[in-house]
């Protein structure tokens, strides 16, 4: 099988948010460091600086048991304005080395060099990525580390980059990739989990070795059970199967509420705090939505949830807030947690009039208007006065997706 | 001492010299702080340098320390004002 030359470089930042909070504040530098999204005693830890993951504290830990593991960790709660800064800094170095560049998240995103000028494409990838790791010394911070893995698809480059944490730089190629394989575990490879290692497991697959001598057919018939075995067999040759980009399905937000004892009220109002910044972020990609989703979480951890589909779209916060409402009625409380989420988007209103035209195109006009004075004079200069007094609600860092990455959420 | 990166947010108007070159992170390095009660503050190293926008309107915070502690300094794009946002911990 051709396998393609190693255009792809794959960087990701090392440990992002808290190399971040440490290249910010030196006094931070060389110590155990966590990041959560609110210091609370009972704050669940969502980044961790290199020093406190020696010391064994892991992503997803509670701050009560963090400390117990670690008493000198020292707790920084985010600050999205920073990430998405260096986020952007990371994608602007990218870019001056090809056209083709897909973010995969905040802290991670591939370079294709095949869509690279002439002078770019013929320098040695291993050059390139020391000059990155460089760049991103000088222009962002003399604390700034990065991974750099370079392969002929994604799948390797991220394996690749994955190899040698923090600050490392491999290249598999067809010579090594053997030799690579032989030392990893099955869920070393990205895309392999638990549940992926047991359905490989009952067809006789335990090492990565042993996957990459599997033959397509089995991978399709025995493991996979459809063409993404087929997938998979490309992937582990290092054939790109992974260049493509997934429409917006849905819009959501989510927020754990600052105190217990909150009114019915005032829950409401940060539901429709919530509720007016997916209809922003909506708008902002020329989208309609035809449902809303709302759900909360009880502090016995018990989950509700109402949706809502309508007929006719919408994009408005009068409706989106008025549906949301209406939906929030019907859950119960107290609650811990909040979420709403718009679905079945789609670009473009039915172009068939109807009678509520007018009306319709009125609200259409008085959103962009709010919009434009929000984007004008800064966030919630204009909003519904049902959701007054709940500023605070501010955006916490959006994982995984990339889309909503730029200045106006900050 | 928590051991809690607090801080607390001043807003407290400054005055600050600093060197601007193309070839410095951000521009700008601000090198020392007065503030209105007279304190002065030698910059010894600037962490990050990064915009915050509020609407059109753009805010660069510059995280710094004196090499005891950290502190946060805005610089108001549209009065050019400086601002001391922040005072961290004194960690060791």
């Amino acid at each position: 099988m051709y396998r393609p030359p190693n255009d792809t470089i794959f960087i990701d930042l090392n440990s992002c948010f808290a190399t971040i909070e440490q290249q910010a504040r030196p006094m931070l530098r060389g110590r155990p460091v966590a990041i959560t999204n609110r210091i609370t005693p009972n704050a669940c830890i969502i980044a961790a600086s290199y020093e406190a993951k020696a010391r064994g504290i892991k992503v997803g830990m509670r701050r009560m048991e963090a400390e117990a593991l670690c008493p000198d960790l020292i707790f920084a709660e985010t600050e999205p304005s920073k990430y998405i800064y260096v986020h952007q800094k990371l994608r602007s170095i990218m870019e001056d080395y090809s056209a083709d560049v897909v973010m995969k998240s905040i802290d991670e995103g591939v370079i294709n060099l095949a869509a690279a000028p002439p002078h770019i494409r013929t320098r040695s990838r291993h050059e390139i990525g020391y000059e990155i790791k460089h760049r991103l010394l000088t222009e962002v911070g003399d604390w700034m580390r990065c991974n750099v893995g370079i392969a002929s698809n994604r799948f390797l480059a991220k394996l690749a980059g994955e190899l040698h944490k923090p600050d490392g730089l491999d290249e598999i190629t067809a010579e090594n990739q053997r030799a690579i394989f032989a030392t990893l575990k099955l869920t070393d490879l990205p895309g392999i989990n638990v549940r992926m290692e047991r359905r490989l497991n009952a067809v006789n697959i335990f090492t990565p070795l042993q996957l990459l001598d599997t033959d397509e057919e089995t991978l399709i018939k025995m493991v996979c059970h459809s063409i993404d075995g087929s997938k998979w067999y490309k992937r582990l040759r290092g054939i790109e199967v992974d260049d493509w980009q997934s429409d917006i399905k849905s819009v959501g937000r989510q927020y754990v509420l600052e105190s217990k004892t909150l009114t019915r009220r005032e829950t409401e109002a940060r539901i429709l705090h919530l509720a007016e910044d997916v209809g922003y972020r909506l708008r902002s990609k020329d989208l309609y939505a035809r449902g809303v989703y709302v759900w909360t979480y009880g502090y016995d951890d018990i989950y509700s949830h109402r949706a809502k589909l309508t007929p006719a779209v919408f994009n408005s916060d009068a409706d989106i807030c008025r549906i949301a409402r209406q939906l929030f009625a019907e859950l119960p409380s107290p609650v811990r947690i909040i979420g709403i989420t718009l679905y079945k988007l789609q670009n473009h209103p039915e172009t068939q009039q109807t009678f509520w035209q007018p009306e319709l195109d009125r609200r259409d006009r008085l959103c962009r208007a709010s919009d434009a004075i929000n984007l004008r004079f800064g966030s919630r200069t204009i909003h519904s006065a049902d959701s007054a007094g709940t500023d605070h609600v501010k955006t916490k860092i959006p994982f995984g997706s990339v889309r909503y990455l730029d200045h106006s959420i900050t | 001492m928590d051991q809690s990166s607090n801080q607390n947010n001043l807003h407290e108007p400054i005055e600050v010299d600093a060197t601007f070159s193309r070839h410095l992170l951000g521009h700008c390095q601000p090198v020392a702080f007065r503030t209105s009660s007279g304190r002065e503050v030698a910059i010894t190293q600037v962490g990050l340098v990064h915009p915050k926008y509020d609407g059109l309107r753009t805010v660069y915070a510059f995280d710094v320390t004196d090499g005891a502690t950290d502190y946060r300094l805005a610089l108001d794009c549209d009065s050019l004002n400086w601002f001391l946002e922040f005072e961290g911990d004194q960690y060791v």
